[in-house]
């Protein structure tokens, strides 16, 4: 990893110690934790009564209530689990636009979210495109031991998740971070990906240029994912376009977050210092 | 077309692809990596940008901004227009000589000729246009005409073949034509006779070039008694010494081949003689500047006898005449039916074209003339005679009869008179006294009966000579009243001979043929034009340069107004033009 990158991670992660992950009122699932789970468990809460049946463990029969009522119930208390978080990275091409924060802001939000997650005692998976997702090595350590993001993938966030979507856990927390520049209804994917999953947050990760239109003039278009250009003159009219058409995106992924109860967040990665409120504006950060 | 007053301000149009390098460098493709092209793939384009493009595209103020500048640029050269009111005529005097053709095709003086003269006409506007040929004479090329597009029929007869360039006869013609209001162009090669030009608003450009070129300056076949004697003379007319090859030719056969080295201005003279039966010869130069002068033919010479019959009753006098007549050896061996008659009878000679030498008897005491003598020298009769010192015996009292006219006199006395009768036959009268003269015994006496002979023959049908110059007049007598005249292209005319003798239309050098007569009695002679103009031919005088003009700078300077205050307007209005854009850009962004 270039340490650029790994500066960004080591700042993320600095920035991250002053955030707990949010946990969502749903009930979550995981390995053993210290979390109360929605099924039974081993925990000191009472949740239930239930008939005995083979296999129970004998430690769970109430005898008072088998001394009064001559049958073998089980009480039942609640499970604890570790809540998990999912971090999806989008590290196509087009996160890696050069000469911008773009990069620098995936690795060091991803640093910040993971760190919170900790302080949370979640724990914690990170994904990334490639040919398909995949897990980024040594994701369970802290940000600074993680293995390399490699940046600048041929596939697109789509692409990679039609090719091998990423397993993630189940009621889990699933956060993705793209710049969602990617054309096709968003709802498919976004349907998929909030499958089973406890709560399920969407950062839209741009950089200022892709916020705002070019200035006017004569400019060569070169896309940095496919590597197609277009020569076009640039005008006030271009620009309006432009932006609406950028709202027109931001307005289908709203929508589609909407029906699928995601949370949707659009973070300037320049400005990356100045917009952690709005993460904890969606109830994804809360201080620790 | 306006005229510039300063012809630096052109350095200012430099800054016209200047503005356009830094629009261009502004306003090129800049590339832009962008996250993708999805937000670009516009579904509606914009009118005013957002087209694919090939090539850049400049803004509106790019082209307002280029305008003003080429309104200061134009406005920086001081343009100033003619007035409608002070064109005047222009002639053009083309100089139709062959040296115009001097040089490899496409930079010939013609071809700068034109190529100036397109400049001018471009350059400002002349109330009509008018072109003269010099020639050997001025010739108008066409009528006058209003626009010089209708000039380029008369520019093809503009054909640069003539021999010489009476520039002057056509300055001459020019002047006459308008009354001096006219322009006046000269397009020639050389400079003017005389630095100072002819009044008027004469404009005089040379645009010639000095050249090497060898040339024939002379060519001549002379028949003798065994045979005849060719002359070929050939000048170095270059500014230089050079070579050259003269090769005379009578049909396949090489009669004089030579390679020649001559100084500047130095000739070479070939003298060849060649069997009477021979055929034309022709002599060439090898390729030099002009083409035209490198090429001499001699066609076989008539040889033109006359018959003369003898009435002379004085023996000795009759044989002094015999003896005579033979030797200027012009005397055909038989004398029927006669062209001349020597007879000492006042009667006229019978023969309808018996010409007539009357001895008129002298009484015993003749007076002894030993002059001065009185000689009309324009009279063929009186070619090369030179009387001084010598002693011619006639009667003191003889007159001159009527309708005579003298040819030699001694003071008051007549001598020789000649008279033309109702059949244009010429009648000599010759008052002589053999006993009290000296001239028959000198060389005078043969020389005036050569004369007489020469012009009786040259009175005979067909042509009096069978190898002449370019521009000399070829008169032809033809038998009957048509002739045929067969040109050096073999392209023939038919020429109508109402008055007994024609000039034949010759323009170009060559051997021409030309016929006359009835089928059983045709008369047919071959001559050969020969361009022999030495002067003509000399290149190394050729100049460019020019003289006079078409008036003074104040006179100018009257006939063109000043556009300067409309283009500052322009640029002004182009600058107010340019303030708004930019304005209304500011309120749009």
């Amino acid at each position: 990893m270039k340490a650029p990158l790994r500066q960004s991670l080591i700042d993320g992660e600095q920035v991250g110690l002053r955030y707990a992950l949010c946990l969502p009122n749903s009930p979550m699932s995981g390995v053993r934790g210290e979390r109360l789970g929605h099924r039974a468990g081993s925990s000191v809460d009472f949740q239930d009564y239930r008939e005995y049946q083979p296999g129970d463990d004998l430690r769970h029969i109430d005898w008072n209530a088998y001394a009064r009522s001559n049958q073998l119930i089980v009480k039942l208390h609640r499970e604890e689990v570790q809540p998990h978080l999912d971090l999806i990275l989008d590290t196509s091409a087009s996160m890696n636009l050069p000469d911008t924060d773009k990069p620098a802001a995936l690795h060091q939000l991803a640093a910040l979210l993971a760190t919170a997650a900790a302080n949370a005692r979640c724990s914690q998976a990170l994904w990334m495109t490639g040919e398909g997702f995949e897990r980024v090595r040594n994701d369970t350590q802290p940000p600074g031991a993680w293995g390399e993001l490699p940046m600048g993938g041929a596939r697109s966030f789509e692409e990679a998740h039609g090719l091998l979507p990423p397993r993630l856990r189940r009621q889990g927390m699933r956060v993705i971070i793209s710049d969602l520049l990617w054309s096709g209804d968003p709802l498919p994917t976004l349907r998929k990906l909030s499958e089973g999953a406890a709560s399920l947050h969407v950062i839209q990760l741009l950089a200022r240029t892709d916020a705002t239109a070019p200035e006017p003039g004569n400019m060569q278009l070169q896309d940095h994912e496919t590597g197609e250009t277009l020569s076009i003159y640039i005008d006030a009219s271009i620009r309006q376009t432009y932006r609406d058409t950028l709202r027109s995106l931001q307005q289908s992924w709203h929508n589609a977050c909407k029906q699928t109860g995601a949370q949707l967040t659009t973070l300037i990665a320049e400005d990356l210092g100045q917009s952690l409120s709005a993460l904890e504006e969606i109830q994804l950060l809360e201080p620790a | 077309m306006p005229t510039i007053t300063y012809p630096l301000a052109w350095l200012a149009v430099i800054s016209l692809p200047l503005l356009a390098a830094i629009y261009f460098l502004r306003y090129r493709f800049r590339k832009l990596p962008v996250s993708s092209l999805l937000l670009w793939q516009m579904q509606k384009e914009s009118p005013e940008g957002g087209r694919r493009l090939e090539t850049p595209k400049f803004p509106p103020i790019f082209f307002i901004e280029l305008l003003i500048l080429a309104l200061l640029v134009f406005a920086a050269l001081g343009p100033r227009w003619q007035l409608p009111h002070t064109t005047r005529p222009l002639i053009v005097v083309l100089d139709d000589s062959l040296s115009m053709s001097a040089g490899p095709a496409g930079q010939q003086p013609r071809d700068e000729a034109l190529k100036l003269l397109n400049e001018i006409l471009a350059e400002r506007d002349f109330a009509s246009y008018q072109l003269i040929a010099a020639g050997a004479g001025p010739r108008l090329l066409g009528d006058t005409v209003p626009h010089p597009n209708q000039l380029k029929d008369q520019i093809s007869l503009w054909t640069c073949s003539a021999n010489a360039a009476d520039l002057d006869a056509a300055l001459a013609l020019a002047r006459n034509l308008r009354k001096g209001d006219a322009d006046v162009l000269v397009l020639t090669d050389h400079a003017p006779a005389e630095t100072d030009l002819p009044p008027g608003r004469i404009r005089w450009e040379a645009v010639g070039k000095p050249r090497v070129n060898f040339a024939f300056v002379n060519a001549a076949r002379t028949p003798h008694a065994a045979g005849d004697r060719c002359l070929f003379e050939v000048a170095n007319l270059s500014a230089s010494a050079a070579t050259n090859t003269l090769r005379v030719t009578a049909g396949q056969q090489v009669v004089y081949e030579k390679r020649l080295l001559l100084e500047t201005n130095r000739t070479h003279r070939v003298t060849l003689p060649v069997p009477a039966t021979m055929g034309t010869l022709r002599a060439e130069l090898g390729d030099d500047a002009l083409m035209g002068d490198n090429r001499a033919a001699l066609v076989r010479p008539r040889r033109r006898l006359v018959r003369v019959q003898m009435s002379v009753t004085d023996t000795n006098l009759a044989q002094l005449i015999t003896e005579t007549l033979a030797a200027t050896g012009l005397r055909a061996p038989t004398n029927q039916p006669p062209e001349l008659v020597i007879h000492q009878s006042d009667t006229l000679p019978a023969g309808r074209e018996a010409w007539g030498l009357h001895f008129v008897p002298v009484p015993e005491k003749a007076e002894r003339f030993t002059g001065p003598f009185v000689m009309d020298t324009t009279h063929p009769l009186t070619h090369g005679l030179t009387l001084p010192g010598i002693v011619w015996g006639a009667n003191a009292t003889a007159t001159n009869a009527p309708g005579h006219l003298p040819i030699i006199t001694a003071g008051n006395v007549p001598l020789v008179t000649t008279r033309s009768d109702r059949r244009e036959r010429e009648q000599v009268t010759l008052h002589f006294a053999p006993t009290q003269s000296t001239v028959q015994d000198t060389p005078q006496w043969p020389a005036l009966f050569w004369n007489l002979l020469h012009w009786r023959a040259r009175a005979q049908p067909g042509l009096p000579e069978n190898n002449l110059r370019l521009g000399a007049e070829v008169p032809y007598r033809p038998r009957g009243k048509t002739a045929t005249l067969t040109f050096p292209d073999k392209t023939e005319q038919q020429l109508d001979t109402p008055s007994g003798e024609i000039l034949l239309p010759v323009k170009q050098s060559g051997v021409y043929t030309v016929f006359s007569g009835a089928q059983t009695n045709r008369l047919r002679e071959s001559f050969a034009v020969n361009f022999l103009a030495g002067a003509e031919s000399n290149l190394s005088a050729a100049i460019t340069d020019k003289w006079g003009a078409w008036g003074t700078e104040e006179e100018v300077r009257y006939e063109y107004a000043s556009v300067l205050p409309y283009l500052i307007l322009l640029a002004l209005a182009g600058a107010l033009a340019h303030l708004w854009m930019i304005a209304r850009q500011r309120g749009r962004t």
